[in-house]
């Protein structure tokens, strides 16, 4: 697989989104503290833009169309992401922030060590991308210990 | 050592250093962090062949579809209709900026640069807030800040040149 500047570049504007959507869920917790409520309408909002993209691009043909293995692991992947946000709310609800956001942090650790057992061959991991990932799990948690993100 | 058996583990929930609702909210806590990383994993296998967009539209259509069903499920369903329109307004609008924005760059960088390099660099989220505070709140840096930001900063720098994913 080739490592095109591009996919850096997605990888920043990634973290920039998931930086800033936190900062305005918590406007809308100003008048409304559900985050039941507050989920359901982000997602909605997100799946009526999907399907206002997929409408006229004749992507419902790609979807009835494409590759089951594909349709198999992609859904898996919006399942797990749901079910990580759920247990995040339902950690935040037992165990203080100091303990839960460090924890959380080690997401790259684990997607890191995963990759080296399912696409070994597909995927290199370097001592560069261990070291990377250590550096900004322990980094993140400095920065949300020191407040800046309450 | 026969004087700490069975004392270890029992003394450290009992001495409520780790009750038991602390220990719930660790082991959620990596489960979250397992259940992410098991996302970008999926989403990589998954998108080898598939259209970006098409693939983020699946992430979200079952996300919505469960997401809805924990809706239902906690009766909250009926305070919608005394919500404030201001509150839904910022929630879709963080609804679009993380689930439709951040979840497509996201399987776009999977795609280019694999799961490890694009989660990785997905982790370094926190900078938002501090150059937010920084430049928007004015807020002093303090050392605990400058080194998390650095140490940030050096491990994206090393996931750049960590050469062909």
């Amino acid at each position: 697989m080739a490592a095109p500047r591009a996919g850096y570049v997605y990888g920043v504007l990634t973290a920039l989104c998931f930086g800033l959507s936190p900062i305005l869920i918590k406007e809308g917790y100003v008048n409304l503290d559900s985050p039941v409520i507050g989920l359901s309408s982000g997602i909605a909002s997100a799946t009526l833009l999907f399907v206002l993209y997929l409408l006229p691009l004749r992507g419902w043909g790609d979807l009835l169309t494409m590759n089951r293995r594909a349709l198999l692991f992609l859904t898996l992947s919006g399942l797990f992401v749901i079910l990580g946000t759920i247990a995040k709310w339902l950690a935040l609800q037992q165990a203080p922030v100091v303990l839960v956001i460090p924890l959380i942090q080690t997401t790259p650790l684990f997607t890191i060590l995963f990759s080296l057992l399912f696409f070994r061959g597909s995927e290199r991991i370097t001592a560069r991308v261990w070291w990377g990932g250590l550096l900004i799990a322990a980094g993140g948690v400095l920065v949300v210990l020191s407040g800046v993100m309450t | 050592m026969p004087r700490l058996r069975g004392r270890g583990p029992r003394w450290l929930i009992a001495g409520g250093l780790w009750d038991e609702r602390r220990m719930l909210g660790v082991i959620l806590a990596l489960a979250t962090a397992i259940f992410f990383a098991l996302s970008a994993i999926t989403a990589r296998a998954g998108l080898e062949k598939t259209n970006t967009l098409l693939g983020t539209a699946i992430n979200v259509f079952v996300g919505t579809l469960i997401v809805l069903l924990v809706l239902l499920g906690s009766g909250e369903a009926r305070s919608l209709a005394g919500a404030k329109l201001s509150s839904l307004g910022w929630f879709a609008a963080a609804g679009v900026v993380h689930f439709f924005l951040g979840w497509a760059f996201r399987n776009a960088s999977i795609q280019k640069i694999g799961a490890a390099r694009a989660q990785t660099l997905a982790g370094t989220n926190p900078l938002v807030a501090v150059l937010l505070a920084v430049v928007v709140l004015g807020e002093n840096l303090s050392p605990s800040l400058v080194l998390g930001v650095l140490l940030i900063v050096l491990g994206a720098y090393l996931i750049s040149v960590s050469g062909e994913a």
